[in-house]
């Protein structure tokens, strides 16, 4: 039988270091995605990805049976971005201006919409950015959502559709 | 019924994502026909939502991969010099460190040992019976054997049984694990993992619930249930995992409830796509 994440997981906990790589396959794809949508820069959302996997492989022992591991390693990955926007805060390293971190797709009105919705994202506070990340790219439920961010149910939700009304005023304000 | 913007902006929110049903829905969609504002507002939210849904064009570059095979490797490399280690001390000599290491490499696998001994002892017993056979007992044995396995069986079962009641998911998963290990798998098992596969809270019982049921393609009774099953599915996972076991199957009688997920508007596009597949696969040329 094919493990389960939370299997999987399990076994890396338990020494069988070689169930990482399952996990590697089928979560990096979407990791990587998760950053890129965040943070718009394709090595840094690289770094940040191979970081989720350091720190699943040194803190494999604190993974505890059951736990969703969805969940779990996505929380690991917002303390991944957290602890990055901390140190460039501190070291005043910013990020290229947006403009020139936005890659357009191909397709004009396709790419019009894309960078319009980055453009409006990144201007969100990122506390917003994460949870629209997380629930509309992502496609995690709420309640994964309330599980990384150690909230209840109905306040992901709460936060979610204000979320999606502050970007609605900043991309219209964009496309316009 | 008098709702705030916010109220408002929440329920279209949920009526584009296809969450509102029955009258909810109806009420919303009739309250909104009456006023060209939240018409408005609905439109521009559906644009922006729309927007959210266009793939993501960059992928990983192959870098990343071999980072992640060379600090696997790293990782390996440090468990097999400092675990040993960690044991080391003046008193312990050469031998009792090897036997530290064994330790170690088995310690994590323990429970592999449980079959083993239940092997052999399944061995010496057959032998012991095997004994008594030669001594012209011959039905007697076999019938010995046959109250043995059922009840073995009936053993397994009811460890599984017990097992699938408990709060924790991974000890459901275990017991679901347990309908593999089964060499006869009669209906009250095939009804159990139905039952784990439609009603379990946790998803990935539920997916190890239809993994498990893959192993009875023969029975055209339980292919017809989880076609039923795979109707009723409204999480990814289980519908792509589904879909995979009922193209595996050839189970034609899925087309319809996978046509109709194909062309399901409000589902994601991954898992529409993986049933255009399946219609693909079903479809009698």
């Amino acid at each position: 039988m094919i493990p389960t994440d939370e299997e999987a997981m399990w076994a890396v906990g338990s020494g069988d270091l070689d169930q990482a790589g399952l996990l590697f396959d089928r979560y990096h794809v979407g990791l990587y995605h998760f950053f890129h949508r965040m943070i718009q820069d394709r090595e840094l959302s690289k770094d940040l990805t191979q970081n989720v996997f350091v720190r699943l492989l040194r803190y494999r022992g604190s993974y505890q049976p059951g736990q969703p591991f969805r969940a779990w390693i996505y929380r690991v990955a917002r303390n991944v971005a957290n602890d990055h926007f901390e140190k460039q805060k501190s070291s005043f390293v910013g990020l290229k201006p947006i403009h020139e971190r936005v890659a357009a797709p191909d397709g004009a009105e396709q790419a019009e919409q894309v960078v319009t919705l980055q453009l409006a994202l990144q201007q969100l506070p990122q506390s917003d950015r994460d949870l629209l990340v997380m629930s509309r790219y992502q496609e995690l439920k709420y309640e994964e959502i309330a599980q990384i961010m150690g909230l209840s149910l109905s306040a992901v939700k709460v936060r979610v559709h204000r979320a999606i009304k502050k970007l609605k005023e900043l991309y219209f304000k964009h496309e316009n | 019924m008098k709702l705030s913007e916010e109220e408002w902006q929440s329920l279209m929110i949920d009526l584009i994502d296809g969450k509102l049903t029955g009258e909810m829905k109806e009420m919303v969609e009739r309250q909104m026909a009456e006023s060209t504002i939240h018409q408005r507002e609905y439109e521009a939210l559906k644009q922006l939502l729309a927007a959210f849904a266009q793939p993501e064009s960059v992928v990983p570059t192959d870098e990343l991969r071999a980072n992640f095979s060379q600090l696997l490797a790293g990782e390996k490399q440090k468990i097999a010099d400092n675990g040993p280690s960690k044991h080391l001390s003046a008193e312990t000599g050469g031998k009792k460190v090897s036997a530290q290491i064994k330790d170690q490499r088995w310690a994590p696998k323990r429970s592999v040992w449980l079959p083993i001994a239940a092997s052999v002892a399944l061995l010496i017993g057959a032998f012991w019976l095997g004994q008594l056979t030669l001594r012209g007992r011959l039905q007697a044995t076999e019938r010995e054997v046959d109250r043995l396995r059922a009840e073995v069986q009936a053993s397994n079962q009811m460890v599984m049984l017990n097992l699938l009641k408990q709060n924790s998911a991974s000890d459901r998963i275990k017991a679901v694990g347990y309908a593999n290990e089964m060499e006869e798998v009669d209906e009250k098992i095939t009804r159990v993992l139905l039952n784990t596969l439609n009603f379990d809270p946790n998803i990935n019982v539920r997916l190890a619930a239809a993994e498990a049921l893959a192993r009875f393609g023969d029975q055209p009774q339980l292919r017809l249930a989880v076609v039923a099953s795979f109707a009723k599915q409204t999480e990814p996972m289980i519908q792509i995992t589904l879909i995979a076991l009922l193209i595996d199957w050839q189970e034609k009688r899925a087309l319809g409830p996978m046509q109709q997920l194909m062309e399901d508007e409000a589902a994601p596009k991954i898992v529409r796509a993986k049933a255009a597949e399946g219609v693909g696969a079903l479809y009698p040329l």
